[in-house]
């Protein structure tokens, strides 16, 4: 703290304090329009993004894990017919208007069955 | 007069503790005191009972809920008469039992004596969702749903309302959003009222501004919405607000826009300065 001129920084700490004191947390004050987080979804949006999820959860008493097992056997049963990307399979929980939906999302690459004949 | 219609019977939840059930159920039911109404609050926090200091009552406490159902007092003689109003009483709970002690069929009973006299009994329930909870709802068949914009008390009033919604006897609830911060909401550091209200599909009752004139209120006794005069805290008018719509008027939603405090319009003087 005490580095060079005690009575200085002393001073200047003072000053600054006298500043907070007035016009309320200084760092906001200065950093407002620097602020880096313009693009970042605001904490309104993390809490209302992040709500509808856990309440899906919630009220359809399917927990991520569940949904985790489920998407495996899923992918075991739709490989036995067509080939799929396993990678993209995505089985999600949905808000529709009065009823959540379980939706799965697969990119088919080809039929298993070497139908592709033209 | 004619003969006298039977008393709504409105219980105040929320699941999570600490969003403002105590502080609603007492201003309310205060609130509807003021306008005339017969009123009487019943605490069901049997263990941690609260409703008596936020009313002022502390002192008066002679029985008990828990003494009514075990029949060592009449029920007139646990209820504790406000100061203020003539019309307003509270049912203490008791402070050295626990929730075993009432049942849901002994709030039935105790609830319907008190509908023949009042025209409204409110019903602080507890925290949580075991047997307290379903002792404040037993006798009700209205709720009003307790939630701050905050993750935590936004999911457990979710998990309460699908609770209510199994209820038969539960006809009708209401959300009533408290300790909302217009400065958070014009950061967009928090969830407004009509992002709650998309969450939880539920319908308003009334909004509640985080005010430091409630914890006033709350040292002195004295609900803050019995505050007179012409500059009344916005808490007391959003309490107001709430109390005349029970009772059938349509009241608009207070518009959460506070007063731009200096300091926002010092910045916004530099950005002036800058453009
Ligand atoms: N709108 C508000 N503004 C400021 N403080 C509040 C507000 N609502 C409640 N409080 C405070 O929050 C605390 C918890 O309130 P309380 O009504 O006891 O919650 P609960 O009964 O749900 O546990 C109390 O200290 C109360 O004074
Ligand atoms: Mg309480």
């Amino acid at each position: 703290m005490s580095t060079q001129g005690p009575q200085q920084s002393k001073l200047v700490q003072w000053w600054i304090d006298l500043f907070q004191k007035i016009s309320g947390p200084l760092p906001q004050l200065l950093t407002d329009e620097a602020s880096p987080t313009e693009d970042a979804p605001s904490a309104k949006e993390d809490a209302k993004n992040r709500l509808k999820l856990v309440l899906m959860h919630d009220r359809t008493q399917i927990s991520p894990t569940l949904l985790e097992s489920m998407r495996d056997e899923l992918v075991q049963v739709i490989c036995k017919y067509v080939e799929v990307d396993q990678t993209t399979l995505d089985l999600c929980l949905e808000q529709e208007t009065n009823t959540i939906a379980l939706v799965a999302n697969i990119s088919v690459v080809r039929s298993k069955e070497s139908n592709t004949s033209a | 007069m004619a003969t006298k219609t039977e008393g709504r019977v409105i219980v105040v939840t929320s699941g999570k503790g600490g969003v403002g059930k105590t502080t609603s159920t007492a201003n309310i039911g205060a609130g509807l005191a003021r306008m005339g109404y017969k009123v009487v609050l019943i605490d069901t926090d049997i263990g941690l009972r609260n409703l008596d200091i936020l009313m002022g009552l502390e002192n008066r406490i002679v029985y008990n809920i828990v003494d009514v159902v075990e029949e060592r007092c009449k029920l007139n003689q646990a209820l504790v008469k406000d100061k203020r109003m003539p019309n307003l009483c509270l049912l203490p709970a008791a402070q050295t039992r626990d929730k075993s002690a009432l049942t849901p069929e002994q709030m039935k009973t105790v609830v319907e004596e008190l509908q023949k006299e009042y025209d409204f009994i409110f019903i602080d329930s507890p925290a949580g969702i075991e047997q307290g909870f379903q002792n404040a709802v037993a006798a009700a068949t209205e709720a009003i749903v307790v939630a701050t914009p905050e993750m935590s008390s936004v999911r457990d009033a979710d998990r309460i309302i699908g609770l209510l919604e199994t209820k038969e006897e539960i006809t009708n609830y209401k959300l009533v959003l408290n300790r909302v911060r217009a400065d958070m909401i014009k950061a967009n550091d928090m969830m407004d009222v009509d992002d709650v209200l998309e969450i939880l599909s539920v319908k308003l009752l009334g909004i509640i501004p985080e005010d430091q004139d409630i914890i006033i209120s709350t040292n002195r006794g004295e609900p803050v919405v019995l505050r007179e005069g012409d500059k009344i805290p916005r808490a007391t008018l959003a309490y107001r607000n709430i109390a005349s719509r029970i009772a059938g008027e349509d009241v608009p939603f207070l518009e959460m826009d506070v007063p731009t405090p200096w300091v926002e319009r010092f910045k916004s003087l530099f950005r002036f300065g800058a453009a």
